[in-house]
């Protein structure tokens, strides 16, 4: 492949900057450098990589979730509760963790297609609902909460949150390329009423969707209780914000019908170590989201201004 | 006069009135529950009313609340640069919040309509870059004591009402003046109910957006003179939560996220409902995380309502057919 035609694709460019960034943080301190270091960084966040790819098909339809941080702080306590009755050896509290999730996702899309409103408002309510109820339980229950990431296999060391990441990003991957359900997404990303036209069940494909998402948010919880020895329940306020921001930077088109699981892994991996990396590098905490911020419109800016030039380059050339 | 979304809105607005009354009668029914109404409600309607304007072009407004705190912190700094005028400082801090606000939202609107990026990544974008810029003046820290004059501006009282109302149903006033009769609010309409149409239609469809975010931006000026006279301080972390009540009052309201819907009338309503929803949540001594569930289960049960008051219509129309 020519160095040009790879220029054109949309992750193209978001790739590359990962690698600007992680040599010129390397430079500055090299233990960033180190693979195992990078490993350990993708297990600690691997929360933002599995909800980044949960989103990932709900967005290339054109929807968004505000619901995802809600739904993580929902599963995150049921986990903990059921947890300080049995013992759960890991893998079982992320069965039950995604199967939560797929169940709480489901009921969002299924409001959603029922009374045919914007994705935004019933999430948002939704996410008042779960965060309420999950706060309310937590509080007033502490003291019967044993924390599940006791029963941690101490041999996994951080394996099993790499694993999950992986396995994660081959399931959207065959869920896009090779299903039925993917198809659907990608069709009604592009133009709703060519998709019903062909035959897609709009509302089968709008509580799939969701159904991932929530799938994604159990997973995450489940691997936080893993991770971190702790309760979800405020850790991820605002994710829903941050996961559109991966999504875009991964080359998603806002519009819906474009989105690659390359490239929002990619973006992932860019704003993980976009974050650790600042610390590295020394720059004080007051510039991160600035410069976080900053980013994101150059991107935005760059893709507009590229489009632009592609469309004066194919009237010339028509006329 | 009401159109029948806002008469089915205010017949909700009466059952709760009725429901508080019911439950906790003549404590419910008193002065105190109004004045409390009346400082609530200035700051959650002001950022609701910057909301509603970017909704109405289609477009979705999330750095609604950096641009407000940014344009509160930077206010705040001048009026302390430029104590020794006395009370000349607050006038010129006033006019810094209001010119802050309109220059971001110009950077907003500059983006949307002529770079021709979708709203909500250039507001989440712009969201984290105001909000990184207000952290990095202040180092995280608070701005704190003004001249009394501005700390009249959130705690004074006018005929035993708080001047916040006040300046809220001004506000209110004038932009629904604007929204309802003005060309630029019909303009608005026009273009967030069909943007094709609209440019056919001979309207400038650019700057109308670009007009549309500044004047967001205005009113989020407006809301952080608000918000720093009354906390007499302004932190970076203040009004965070604003965003999503917001979110959820313009909703319930019924303007649509899809653009070209919505009133000033049935946004008041809204912010009228939430806040009498709010007392008497409080006077039952709720939980405040299950007050936020409720809430959510508020706009879910309104999106029921309207679905099946809905169809209950079609089938009439139907049926005369």
């Amino acid at each position: 492949m020519s160095i040009r035609k790879y220029f054109k694709n949309r992750e193209s460019y978001i790739f590359l900057m990962t690698i600007i960034l992680w040599v010129s943080i390397s430079t500055t301190n090299l233990n960033f450098a180190n693979p195992r270091y990078l490993l350990e960084l993708i297990g600690v966040n691997s929360v933002y990589f599995i909800c980044a790819l949960g989103v990932l098909p709900l967005m290339i339809k054109g929807h968004f979730d505000l619901s995802i941080g809600g739904m993580i702080a929902f599963t995150s306590v049921l986990l903990s509760a059921i947890g300080s009755w049995f013992f759960l050896p890991a893998p079982l509290v992320i069965l039950i963790g995604a199967i939560i999730g797929l169940l709480v996702g489901m009921l969002n899309g299924a409001l959603i297609s029922k009374f045919k409103v914007s994705s935004v408002v019933v999430t948002l309510a939704t996410m008042y609902i779960f965060y309420g109820v999950s706060k309310y339980i937590y509080n007033t229950f502490t003291e019967h909460f044993r924390i599940i990431g006791e029963y941690k296999i101490q041999d996994y060391n951080g394996i099993i949150e790499n694993m999950s990441v992986l396995i994660m990003a081959l399931l959207t991957y065959l869920i896009l390329k090779h299903t039925n359900f993917g198809r659907s997404v990608y069709a009604f990303g592009g133009d709703r009423k060519l998709a019903i036209q062909k035959g897609y069940h709009e509302s089968v494909s709008i509580i799939k969707a969701h159904g991932y998402c929530g799938l994604s948010a159990g997973v995450s919880a489940a691997l936080h209780l893993i991770t971190f020895n702790q309760n979800s329940v405020d850790a991820y306020l605002n994710i829903e914000f941050e996961l559109i921001i991966i999504v875009i930077l991964g080359g998603l088109h806002i519009l819906g019908g474009y989105g690659t699981v390359f490239g929002t892994l990619i973006a992932s991996f860019f704003i993980t170590i976009l974050k650790s990396g600042l610390v590295f590098a020394r720059i004080p905490v007051f510039w991160h989201d600035m410069m976080i911020g900053a980013i994101i419109i150059l991107v935005i800016a760059y893709g507009v201004f590229k489009e632009r030039y592609k469309k004066r380059n194919i009237k010339v050339g028509e006329t | 006069m009401l159109n029948t979304y806002e008469k089915k809105l205010l017949g909700f607005l009466v059952g709760i009135i009725i429901l508080g009354t019911a439950l906790f009668g003549s404590e419910f029914l008193s002065m105190k529950t109004l004045l409390i109404m009346a400082n609530q409600l200035p700051e959650y309607g002001l950022i609701s009313i910057a909301l509603m304007i970017t909704l109405i072009v289609a477009g979705m407004n999330l750095s609604i609340v950096s641009m407000t705190t940014l344009a509160g912190i930077i206010g705040a700094l001048t009026m302390h640069y430029f104590e020794g005028l006395g009370s000349f400082s607050v006038v010129i801090g006033i006019i810094v919040m209001l010119s802050v606000g309109a220059l971001t939202g110009a950077i907003n609107g500059a983006v949307v309509s002529f770079l021709e990026v979708s709203p909500i990544v250039t507001t989440l974008g712009t969201m984290m870059l105001f909000k990184g810029v207000a952290l990095n003046i202040t180092q995280g820290g608070a701005i704190r004591s003004f001249h009394p004059f501005f700390t009249y501006i959130g705690n004074g009282k006018i005929l035993g009402m708080p001047f916040p109302l006040f300046v809220f149903i001004v506000v209110a006033i004038i932009v629904g003046w604007i929204l309802s009769s003005s060309d630029f609010g019909k303009q608005l309409y026009r273009i967030g109910k069909n943007k094709e149409a609209a440019i056919y239609s001979g309207i400038n469809v650019k700057k109308v957006i670009f007009m549309a975010y500044i004047l967001a931006g205005i009113v989020a000026g407006i809301t952080a003179m608000v918000m720093t006279a009354r906390y007499n301080s302004i932190r970076v972390d203040y009004g965070e939560a604003y965003l999503l009540n917001g979110l959820v009052i313009v909703s319930l309201g019924g303007i649509d996220i899809n653009g070209g819907k919505g009133t000033m009338k049935g946004m008041l309503i809204a912010v009228t409902i939430i806040s009498v929803m709010l007392r008497i949540l409080n006077l039952a001594y709720m939980d405040s995380h299950l007050m936020s569930a409720i809430m959510g289960v508020i706009l879910l049960v309104n999106i029921f309502i309207q679905h099946y008051s809905n169809q209950r219509m079609k089938r009439k129309i139907e049926k005369e057919i």
